[in-house]
């Protein structure tokens, strides 16, 4: 588990600098200070639900609330509108799911639909498995080519219109960005190196897993794409058709292709270069298992995310480590699946390794 | 030799990478003032919490030789940061 402390974006030093300089508006010099006092308020606020939400469950000795019999009903989800400012969270969005605004009712409808992928495919309820509401920001920020987690809610650029469409416009990538949320209520894997990859590989996985379960789809019939919907007519029209591809992550036709096997590996490397390695492991044993990625894959994979053994430093090793344990925890009689894993791991440059986790 | 800014956008759900380049004297003195201190200040930045958001590399050059700073988006002027494009 994860408990995250308090931590300043912007140096406090630098905002107060800011806030005495005489030449900047006055108005401009008063939000600054508000800053300083907002942002600290905010982030001890969300350190706090966070921290109160994991410890309750340690204090417990239990793994869940759901266990707790303490489950909120159906999670909310609200939509807020920036405006194209960057203001978080925006004007909130009345009655989302039946807004004129494409971008609105995407957002709400897409996030109903992981709601609902993670509470019959893997008994979860909601990102912290307590129900918590899922928040969203839509128009973030002025032709904004990105889509965020930022530890409390989705954001959602609207693109340049060049490279990048409006980022509600694959399922995968709203997919994506709810599982970061269940990542830092489980395993809070870190950001960086190994741990980083895995994040955000977790996050591709359960993301392509959530478009084919939208779409009733095989491993076999499945396009392991990470976000074809946002790509623009630039991106087109040069022959990308996807940010990465599970399958082939060193496609020519990823805008952002990865390694996909550990001698390739990135020291230092951004989250989303070496997240290949991981992402082409679970593709590898999904097709191998066969079926329908969320009934054994899957499965195995969430339990290695949500296992007590997973840590914020948990690496590619250890992961794996989980992945077999689980295969054969949860799959006894069906030796197909361990072997499935095992070898998607072994071909990426991931062999059993002689650990305890 | 006046202060140009290189950056460089790292980050990002889609991971790829963007760049530019501008001259300090193409900047709003405002918007250079706070690049500026953000340069200067000896505080560190933490990273921002959460996952898939942008930093920015921020390197500064002029006669005196070059500093460069990784800096978080949300403290990125917005017309300084505008100045990077992706690179496909």
């Amino acid at each position: 588990m994860c408990l995250r402390s308090g931590r300043f974006i912007i140096p406090t030093g630098v905002l107060r600098r800011l806030a005495d300089d005489s030449s900047v508006p006055a108005e401009s010099r008063q939000a600054l200070l508000d800053s300083v006092a907002v942002e600290q308020s905010w982030r001890e606020l969300r350190a706090a639900h966070t921290e109160a939400t994991q410890s309750g469950f340690l204090a417990k000795g239990i793994s869940s609330l759901r266990v707790a019999g303490v489950l909120a009903p159906v999670p909310a989800v609200t939509i807020y509108d920036c405006k194209t400012t960057q203001s978080l969270p925006g004007s909130p969005v009345s009655n989302p799911g039946k807004s004129s605004d494409l971008t609105a009712k995407r957002a709400f409808d897409t996030t109903r639909g992981v709601i609902d992928f993670y509470q019959k495919c893997f008994g979860r309820n909601s990102v912290d498995d307590a129900g918590m509401t899922l928040m969203s920001s839509i128009h973030y920020g002025v032709r904004y080519d990105n889509a965020f987690w930022n530890g409390s809610q989705m954001t959602y650029g609207d693109g340049d219109g060049q490279v990048f469409t409006d980022f509600t416009k694959s399922d995968d990538v709203i997919g994506h960005e709810l599982t970061h949320g269940v990542t830092q209520f489980t395993a809070g894997l870190d950001y960086s190196d190994e741990p980083g990859a895995l994040n955000e590989s977790v996050s591709d996985a359960f993301g392509a897993m959530f478009h084919q379960w939208r779409a009733k789809q095989t491993v076999a019939e499945a396009d392991w794409l990470v976000g074809p919907g946002v790509l623009g007519p630039v991106a087109i029209a040069k022959g990308y058709t996807c940010l990465r591809n599970l399958a082939e992550p060193g496609s020519r036709h990823c805008l952002s292709p990865q390694p996909s096997h550990y001698r390739d590996y990135v020291p230092g490397g951004d989250p989303h270069e070496n997240s290949g390695i991981p992402n082409h492991a679970f593709y590898l044993a999904a097709t191998s298992i066969g079926g329908q990625a969320w009934e054994k894959a899957g499965k195995v994979w969430y339990a290695a995310l949500t296992s007590p053994k997973a840590r914020p430093s948990t690496g590619f090793n250890q992961f794996a480590t989980l992945t077999r344990a689980a295969a054969k925890s949860l799959f006894p009689r069906d030796a197909s699946v361990y072997r499935g894993i095992d070898d998607a791991w072994t071909r990426v440059g991931i062999p059993e390794a002689d650990i305890s986790v | 030799m006046q202060d140009r800014y290189i950056i460089e956008r790292r980050g990002g759900f889609a991971g790829l990478k963007a760049s530019g380049a501008v001259d300090g004297d193409a900047l709003h003195p405002d918007d250079r003032k706070t690049l500026e201190q953000l340069l200067d200040s000896e505080e560190p930045f933490a990273g921002l919490p959460g996952a898939d958001r942008y930093t920015y590399v921020v390197t500064r050059e002029n006669a005196s030789g070059s500093t460069t700073r990784e800096i978080p988006e949300n403290a990125m002027p917005s017309a300084v940061a505008s100045v990077v494009r992706a690179e496909i």
